[in-house]
């Protein structure tokens, strides 16, 4: 009986492609297949507020500790931080689909969830254009197909009212004051200020977010620079406000903004955007 | 024994503290000019308003000054513990009291923040009490029916030190987001700019708790070679031993609210300045003050300038580290655990 209990489960290892099911590729190029996805698990803000504004915040069963927006994902059942969640917790919850970002989750962790036989979908979003890929792509494995190709014509809309500036003025985004983290190239935060007319004077280097040095920092003179607030508030200025050669210092143009609309690859970075923007000289 | 004879006179650590400050004054200048950009000092001088003067003044000084002030009490405090546990590998950071004030000091930093009284006042008392309360834990487990085993003592802190780490993480996990950020810095130590009321704090926690020390200089001298044979000498230990265990504790706490835990200061300086000064406390307190000030400002200049190389800042506590835990196992190599020679 043994031999007909193994070729039994190995053929139930052996998914044939089941009536209704769909392949859907994410953020990674990897395939994904997917039937109709009921219950979904998000490990990112940003996933999270993309499976609301497709409209389909009824089927998220679990969320990571910082999906905070919309409100209403709040009350969702917490499956740990970002970098641990709760492989328990989330099995029990039988996802159809788990949402993790390469932004906030680590590799281990996705590994772990795929060992469990979970369908994970990554999201990689280092420029605007990649994040409104990932809403499609979340769309798609969401059968949202419709509202994300609408929530991306919008978003372009948007986008497309931003006036563009000849030449861009230089900008800095500060993550954090003290010790100075603020955001170089290769990430989705320095492409947002491209849009906003913007030129990323953190040029050098090749980490995303460096710890920076201070007096490169004021050699680069930005015009403008953007301190991102935390949900707790805002971190102190005054690290930032006794350079005071740099032009965005003397001139008054250190602005606070809300850190949530730059710092989460979702649909609110175009209301990012449009606040960087607004804030220019 | 010779760490008794009287060799150093008042004049001579006079003399010798002008002539090693003059030395601290050469090396923060000489820090202030160094740097990731170039700046000409005339300019800055003559426009205040001109980058120059910015990156000197605004970016690099204050950096430099707290480096100093941190080296200042980190290396006295190694110096006080050695004496205290008779150990000549004990350092506030191998014996987990800096560890005890950063989680302190992460607790309250959730608690409270970080603004401008809390800086001066709140994290630096909170981070003292954590010293303290370390300091207190090594004593009381470093103890072999009734009597302080330095092994024992040292073995004690290193267990300390890997929970007060745990529990700092701990606070990290259950604390906001934001917080968390704030609370990376206690577990690696980091020279930033501070507010000009949490340095003078810390400069008047440094020189109180070093005039104190500097007093009880003799009777440091006397505790190195036993506890009996001091109490011989007519030296009141049990006294001594607490004015040591609060002056190294505030020290440590003063400089951990800033800067959070910077390893092996405390080692890597007090060690070689006894060899060019010897180990008589009156000259080793003060030399290794100054001393402290050299070493950490070295490592914070390098710490900046690494920057031109790998195009991030590291923190400095990598760097100490880098520097102090070979040399603390070359000592473990030379002086063994156990014989407890200073």
């Amino acid at each position: 009986m043994k031999w007909l209990a193994a070729i039994a489960l190995l053929s139930a290892c052996h998914r044939a492609p089941k009536l209704g099911t769909r392949t859907v590729t994410d953020g990674l190029g990897r395939s994904i297949t997917v039937a109709h996805v009921q219950r979904v698990i998000s490990l990112a803000p940003s996933s999270t507020e993309i499976i609301y504004a497709l409209g389909a915040g009824d089927r998220v069963v679990g969320v990571d500790r910082y999906s905070d927006w919309p409100e209403a994902a709040r009350k969702v059942t917490q499956v740990g931080t970002d970098m641990e969640p709760s492989l328990e917790r989330m099995v029990t919850l039988h996802p159809d689909l788990v949402l993790v970002a390469t932004t906030a989750n680590a590799q281990r962790a996705v590994d772990n969830m795929a060992a469990v036989g979970l369908s994970v979908y990554v999201s990689r979003t280092d420029s605007l254009e990649q994040i409104f890929t990932d809403i499609e792509g979340i769309g798609r494995a969401l059968e949202r197909t419709d509202a994300a190709t609408a929530l991306v014509a919008a978003l372009r809309a948007r986008v497309a009212k931003v006036p563009v500036r000849a030449p861009p003025i230089p900008c800095a985004i500060v993550v954090w004051p003290a010790p100075l983290v603020v955001a170089g190239r290769g990430n989705h935060v320095d492409d947002l200020l491209r849009v906003a007319g913007c030129r990323n004077v953190v040029d050098d280097g090749s980490q995303p977010f460096p710890t920076y040095s201070t007096e490169r920092l004021v050699k680069k003179a930005p015009e403008v620079v953007f301190v991102g607030t935390h949900a707790t508030g805002a971190p102190s200025l005054d690290p930032l406000l006794a350079l005071d050669s740099i032009p965005a210092v003397k001139n008054h143009r250190v602005h606070t903004i809300d850190g949530d609309l730059l710092f989460r690859p979702g649909p609110r970075v175009v209301e990012g955007i449009e606040a960087l923007a607004r804030l220019l000289p | 024994m010779s760490s008794l004879r009287p060799r150093w006179t008042r004049a001579a650590v006079v003399r010798l503290a002008l002539l090693l400050g003059l030395g601290v004054a050469i090396v923060l200048a000489g820090a202030s000019l160094v740097g990731v950009e170039h700046v000409s000092l005339l300019r800055a001088l003559r426009d205040p308003g001109s980058d120059d003067a910015t990156i000197l003044f605004r970016a690099r000084l204050p950096r430099v000054l707290l480096a100093a002030l941190i080296g200042a009490a980190l290396a006295p405090s190694g110096v006080a513990f050695q004496a205290l546990l008779g150990n000549p590998l004990a350092d506030p950071y191998v014996l987990g009291v800096s560890g005890g004030a950063a989680a302190a000091g992460t607790a309250a930093l959730v608690l409270f923040g970080a603004g401008g009284l809390s800086s001066a006042l709140v994290l630096p008392m909170s981070a003292f009490a954590g010293a303290l309360g370390a300091v207190a834990l090594v004593l009381v487990f470093g103890r072999v029916r009734g009597v302080l085993v330095p092994t024992v003592a040292l073995l004690a802190g290193v267990v300390l030190n890997a929970l007060m780490s745990a529990i700092i993480v701990g606070i990290r996990v259950v604390a906001r987001p934001s917080a968390a950020h704030e609370a990376l810095y206690w577990l690696s130590g980091s020279i930033q700019p501070a507010q000009p009321i949490a340095l003078l704090a810390l400069a008047i926690y440094v020189v109180v708790s070093l005039v104190v020390l500097q007093r009880n200089a003799v009777a440091m001298n006397a505790l190195t070679i036993g506890g009996e044979a001091a109490e011989a000498l007519g030296v009141d230990v049990a006294r001594t031993r607490r004015t040591i265990f609060l002056c190294a504790s505030l020290l440590t706490g003063g400089a951990v609210a800033l800067a959070g835990p910077i390893g092996f200061v405390g080692i890597v300086v007090p060690h070689t300045l006894r060899l060019l000064v010897g180990s008589d406390h009156r000259a080793l307190l003060v030399a290794s003050a100054l001393g402290g000030a050299v070493f950490l400002v070295f490592a914070d200049t390098l710490t900046r300038m690494s920057f031109l190389v790998i195009g991030v800042e590291p923190t400095v506590g990598v760097l100490t580290a880098l520097i102090g835990a070979p040399f603390f196992l070359v000592l473990l190599r030379q002086r063994g655990l156990g014989g407890a020679s200073l």
